[in-house]
């Protein structure tokens, strides 16, 4: 028999167990909770159970203290056609048959104000107390208040660097104690039809931490436009998404849950439905574009954003010049956004970064900027300085457009528009931070690196002029060599170097001299190096001269490499190819790559804060992935992009 | 190939390419479909044509394969709304027809009365137009706001005024401070109601930033009163705020429209003229043109 001591810690042990296992068993969240449709004094939170419960939401003004409550008479009930019974909801169109839809109004909260919520099944909590879930209320239409805001396209890949585009932007926000204040989604964000299982898997999931304190306003992509009408407002996008068709959250009710306007303090966003609506000029979705501007007053407004998932201007992985919605929404929409003061445009569908100058009036096709550009400058302070607008909502005094269609897939570009200021192909999202004033926009890529970065001011009158002959992007091809190919590098190898050996301080006067590229094996190497079988890495430094600090920007790292390889610029590491993790000795994870006599092109935008105006230090290790591998190659080059 | 095969197949393929341009979804279906035509993959490829806005060769890609599968009611909606785009109202009729047999609840068969609706609206028969928008109410009596729209358009061609006038309020129940709203006042004043079309502008122009559009139907109902100097201000003021938010280069064409409405309300009519012939130049669509030189023709 068991000794009483023995009964009573097996009793303690379980009783443990049970409190921290209960909340796992009770926990029948399936969704969220996530938050939707929030306005000065009102927010819904939405989740899904596979069970019945009493639901009930508790909030307040502090987490330890969520002393309101909103229960089952203010919380809708949806489920699939057959086991709806709400006649004041539609039904799930396609989602699992047990699917419960809890969605939770909150009502008469205070304006600009953080609440804290927790989800219950009658008195049993379900959402964590570890965890934090809380909402800010918006602002008063009209009153000042900064706003952050973080904005995403074409993510739905449920793949690693959606993942890591999540995680860069948690980080940042982490570094810089920032808060978001909402999420944007430009569309395509459950690939590859939009279904249920889709939006589950590759949006819910991934963006569970930030939805269950962030508002995410959607626009349709394509994707999801595969098994979701915007004329009906039928399919499992519009299952997961609540909108405001009745001006709800400020401007004109649109009556369609596909497009819509809403208000927070004093900047008005316009989300579009490029997929599945009529695009033209006297279409219902055009005429509501016109009434809805028409009432945005600039006694109550600054600023005024619009997004939608198809691009009026792109030449990534889509062509602005030959796609109908594309081209569609140029000629059509653009007029009415632009006659009317538009500050910003955010689209996706193309895979890539593109940023546009500031410019008015280009409704051609295809697409020209002479006469169309108004500032051909970078936008940035620390550049060529913010455009400049007038305060208010002035007509035609420009726009920028960004392509943010970078958030989980990259697809080749088709070349350059004339009128993108940037052009990248790297995985990230776009951070917008608005004050007064001043309108900020970072490209935050997915290995936490800001690879662009503009502002608008309207702090004073301005007269725009047209540029006959702006800036105009490059063909890649086109590069003045900083460091040519086949040049002279100081080089190190057999034995690993001092851990500082990138630093500038630190003295190669006894490293040998040679011409790149370095390695064995493939008999295209300048510098042929006997390290097989005995060494598995190389280490090469060298000066270089940059002219002006703004061409950091423009600088590219071609590279022929075979198998990996780590670029220290000024003594900071810049960018890796195949080196999983660590450095020098410790450098692991090296992955397999063969050169095949090719180079390999990589913007360093990225890294640009590392460069300065004149003398600079380049240090490049390159990794072998044993020892024994039949060839190694590290030949780089540096380019600035004439353009 | 057994049947399931190439449906999986072909989803394999779109899948495959989901993520492409539709020019290179073009070539790549184009490739498939020379060695095994399935209908799935000509539906993918009409509809990557229709991104490019090729619509003929997307309604010939929609009609084989409704050859192929002719009771796939999606494909049949789809090519009705094709041919909508390639301004073929008979084609379009004959396919929402086709499909409306196969609709199986109130909501598609509404969706396929509203197409048509269009259809009829675009082969000039407003009378069966208007019939086929109320058979979509029948089915879903709230309708969607663009539906109001269509109905409204067919009053409007047939001067059922008073019909109008129900059908836009009713709608405005529904969705109140809608676009619907403008188009009520229109009505108002197309039946000679100026004086409840005046009370409605008076409280909307202050609630607005650009005020033109207003301003023209508040002159109009001014003329219609015989109170033609009270409508000076407003038409000069909306000529004004018009001139100031054209693109001069590259202008908004309903904003154009607007001014040679008002410059023909001003009696100024050699600049109407010349305003419509920028709008021709600036690629105004036919039925802006047709409407505006309509009302030009009028006194």
């Amino acid at each position: 028999m068991m000794p009483p001591s023995y009964i009573r810690a097996l009793h303690l042990a379980l009783f443990l167990l049970g409190a921290v296992v209960s909340p796992a068993l009770a926990v029948a969240i399936e969704r969220g909770p996530y938050l939707q449709l929030s306005t000065d004094s009102s927010i819904k939170i939405v989740w899904r159970t596979q069970k019945k419960i009493t639901p009930v939401v508790r909030y307040g003004l502090n987490a330890s203290e969520l002393n309101m409550v909103c229960s089952a008479d203010s919380i809708h009930l949806r489920r699939t056609a057959k086991s709806h019974q709400s006649t004041d909801t539609q039904p799930l169109s396609k989602a699992p048959i047990t699917a419960r839809q809890y969605e939770a109004s909150l009502l008469n909260l205070q304006p600009n104000t953080r609440y804290h919520y927790a989800v219950y099944d009658g008195d049993k909590r379900l959402t964590s107390a570890k965890e934090t879930h809380s909402f800010r209320t918006h602002p008063k239409p009209g009153t000042k208040r900064n706003a952050y805001i973080w904005i995403v396209g074409d993510s739905g890949t449920g793949g690693k660097e959606q993942k890591q585009v999540h995680q860069s932007m948690l980080d940042y926000n982490k570094k810089h104690q920032l808060n978001l204040d909402m999420y944007l989604h430009v569309g395509d964000m459950a690939y590859g039809s939009g279904t249920d299982t889709e939006f589950q898997n590759k949006f819910f999931e991934i963006y569970q931490p930030t939805l269950q304190n962030t508002v995410c306003w959607p626009a349709m992509g394509n994707h999801e436009g595969k098994s979701s009408q915007g004329k009906t407002g039928i399919g499992p996008y519009y299952d997961a998404y609540i909108t405001p068709t009745k001006g709800e959250a400020g401007g004109v009710p649109s009556g369609n849950e596909s497009y819509y306007s809403f208000d927070y303090g004093r900047i008005h966003f316009i989300v579009l439905n490029s997929h599945d609506l009529d695009r033209r000029p006297a279409a219902a979705m055009a005429q509501w574009l016109r009434e809805d501007l028409a009432k945005t007053s600039p006694k109550r407004t600054d600023w005024l954003i619009a997004f939608w998932h198809h691009p009026p201007y792109t030449k990534g992985s889509h062509d602005s010049d030959k796609e109908h919605q594309l081209i569609e929404m140029r000629e059509h929409i653009m007029p009415i956004l632009e006659s009317n003061g538009i500050d910003l445009v955010l689209t996706g569908h193309s895979h890539i970064y593109e940023r546009s100058m500031l410019m008015d009036g280009a409704y051609e096709t295809p697409t020209i900027a002479e006469n169309k550009i108004l500032d051909d400058g970078d936008g940035d302070v620390k550049g060529d300085g913010a455009y400049q607008k007038s305060p208010g909502l002035e007509p035609n005094q420009g726009a920028v457009q960004i392509v943010t269609g970078h958030g989980g897939k990259l697809s080749k570009r088709k070349g350059f528009s004339p009128v993108m200021r940037r052009s990248m192909l790297q995985f990230g999202s776009t951070l917008l931070n608005i004050k007064d004033s001043e309108l900020m926009v970072s490209m935050l890529n997915k290995d936490g690196q800001i690879a662009d970065k503009f502002q608008i001011h309207k702090k004073k009158p301005v007269q725009p002029k047209r540029i006959a002959k702006p800036w105009q992007p490059g063909v890649l091809k086109v590069g003045k060599p900083i460091i040519p190919k086949n040049a002279t590098w100081k080089y190190h190898t057999g034995t690993f170097p001092a851990a500082d050996w990138m630093k500038p301080g630190f003295s190669v006067a006894e490293w040998p001299e040679g011409k790149a590229g370095f390695g064995y094996g493939d008999e295209d190497d300048a510098t042929p190096l006997a390290i097989k079988d005995q060494f598995a890495s190389v280490y090469l430094r060298r000066e270089f001269t940059l002219d002006n600090e703004g061409d950091a920007q423009d600088l590219w790292l071609s590279i022929s490499y075979d198998d990996a390889f780590i670029v220290y610029i000024n003594g900071q590491e810049a960018l890796r190819k195949g080196v999983g993790k660590g450095s020098g000795k410790k450098a692991r994870g090296i992955a397999s790559h063969e050169a095949a006599g090719k180079f390999e092109l990589l913007h360093l935008a990225p890294s640009a804060k590392l460069f300065r105006k004149g003398r600079n230090i380049i240090a490049v290790e390159g990794h072998n992935v044993s020892k024994s591998s039949s060839d190694f190659t590290l030949h780089p080059k540096l380019l600035l992009k004439t353009r | 190939m057994p049947r399931t095969l190439a449906i999986l197949l072909s989803y394999l393929i779109c899948y495959a390419h989901a993520h492409e341009s539709p020019e290179h979804s073009v070539e790549v279906l184009t490739e498939h479909i020379q060695e095994s035509p399935s209908p799935t993959l000509l539906y993918q490829r009409a509809m990557a044509h229709k991104e490019l806005g090729k619509m003929n060769q997307a309604a010939a890609d929609l009609a084989l394969a409704i050859t192929k599968e002719p009771t796939h009611l999606p494909w049949l909606v789809e090519h009705s709304r094709v041919e909508l785009l390639r301004n073929q109202p008979n084609v379009a009729l004959q396919r929402a027809n086709q499909a409306l047999k196969l609709a199986k609840n109130n909501a598609e068969r509404a969706e396929i009365h509203i197409l048509r609706a269009q259809a009829y609206q675009l082969n000039g028969k407003p009378k069966p137009s208007l019939h086929a928008c109320q058979l979509a109410f029948r089915q879903i009596p709230d309708g969607k706001l663009d539906w109001f729209l269509l109905r409204s358009e067919n009053h409007y061609i047939l001067k059922l005024h008073k019909q109008r006038i129900h059908g836009l309020k009713a709608g405005l129940k529904i969705y109140p401070d809608s676009i619907l709203k403008p188009h009520y006042v229109d009505a108002l004043i197309d039946a000679g109601q100026h004086d409840a079309a005046l009370k409605i502008i008076k409280k909307e122009l202050p609630t607005l930033r650009w005020r033109a559009h207003w301003q023209i139907k508040q002159a109009r109902t001014l003329i219609a009163l015989q109170r033609g100097a009270e409508a000076q201000a407003p038409m000069e003021a909306a000529l004004l705020e018009i001139q100031q938010r054209l693109n001069a280069t590259q202008p908004d064409v309903l904003l154009l429209a607007d001014r040679a409405y008002i410059e023909h309300l001003m009696g100024q009519n050699k600049k109407a003229k010349a305003t419509l012939l920028k709008l021709r130049k600036h690629r105004a669509p036919t039925w802006l043109i047709t409407r505006l030189e309509a009302r030009l023709a009028k006194k």
